[in-house]
């Protein structure tokens, strides 16, 4: 019974992940925003109004998988920000069976370990942030960060 | 097939490709321009006989802009001024000037309403002062005076 349930709780994700069937599925619940910081020199789904991205990781593998969490690229920015001076920086924070997972805004590239078939849809909540001491131009700025399951 | 021997799950598992998602964060600024109040000046009585806060404590005004803005400074006008006070050919004036990110050039003191344009900006100071003078002086009381700072 145990396994009959896991099978339909596989399915369920590769379908709305629409991602290839794998022991360990990544499905993007909400997309983030991001919002200006009181002093104008940060642009962050951190900051007050802005909302943080959420993502749930499934494993159905008998053994843990790492989760590799990229540094923030650039989707697009309006013309005349100085992005060159600018510094894009990730976060994020797991709940449920990955709880203890709590990541300081980074620049590099970090991982972390999702346990075996226990993760069944363990949530992470991730956010981006835009440092630029200069401050921002009007107009729409986008970031990407790329989360990727290696079994 | 009730159970799937778990060897045959881990199998499964052992050869599927990794998954990968793209996380999109996305946010837009347009026409932002605050002000804020970081210190409010303070007067005193100046050596030429003005209530001046450059005989008292100047005030300090955040600024933060994005994209291109128009800053607008009024001349002081009274807030309130002393029971006794008798107004005679009064003169208000303002100066100011930038500090931090905020490249203004200094305004000395005037009379009339100035303006700066202001592009992107974190937050930023400006410092002001202000000063009235009267020709019939000044009555024992308290007094306060305003600028308008506008932004937009």
């Amino acid at each position: 019974m145990r396994l009959s349930a896991l099978g339909a709780v596989l399915l369920a994700g590769t379908c709305a992940a629409a991602a290839p069937a794998g022991a360990c599925t990544l499905t993007l619940g909400t997309g983030g925003t991001l919002a200006l910081s009181a002093d104008g020199s940060r642009l962050a789904s951190s900051e007050a109004g802005g909302a943080g991205a959420s993502l749930t990781i499934v494993n159905l593998t008998l053994g843990a998988v790492d989760v590799i969490v990229s540094p923030p690229q650039w989707a697009g920015y309006p013309a005349g920000f100085d992005a060159g001076g600018a510094e894009l920086a990730v976060a994020y924070a797991g709940s449920g069976v990955l709880g203890a997972v709590s990541q300081p805004y980074t620049t590099a590239t970090t991982r972390f370990t999702v346990p075996g078939l226990l993760s069944l849809a363990a949530l992470l909540r991730l956010d981006n942030r835009i440092s630029a001491p200069r401050g921002f131009a009007s107009g729409t700025y986008r970031t990407r960060t790329v989360v990727t399951c290696a079994g | 097939m009730r159970r799937l021997p778990l060897a045959l799950l881990a199998a499964l598992a052992a050869v599927l490709p990794a998954a990968a998602t793209d996380v999109t964060f996305s946010g837009t600024l347009s026409g932002v321009c605050t002000l804020g109040l970081a210190t409010p000046g303070t007067l005193g009585l100046d050596t030429d006989g003005r209530l001046s806060s450059a005989a008292g404590l100047p005030a300090v005004l955040t600024i933060l802009s994005v994209g291109s803005n128009t800053l607008t400074i009024d001349p002081p006008v009274w807030v309130s001024t002393a029971p006794a006070y008798a107004p005679g050919t009064e003169t208000f004036e303002v100066a100011y000037s930038g500090l931090a990110g905020l490249g203004l050039a200094d305004q000395a003191y005037t009379a009339a309403p100035t303006t700066r344009s202001v592009g992107t900006l974190p937050l930023s100071l400006l410092t002001m002062n202000a000063r009235a003078a009267n020709s019939l002086g000044f009555a024992d009381g308290a007094y306060a005076m305003k600028v308008v700072v506008t932004c937009g």
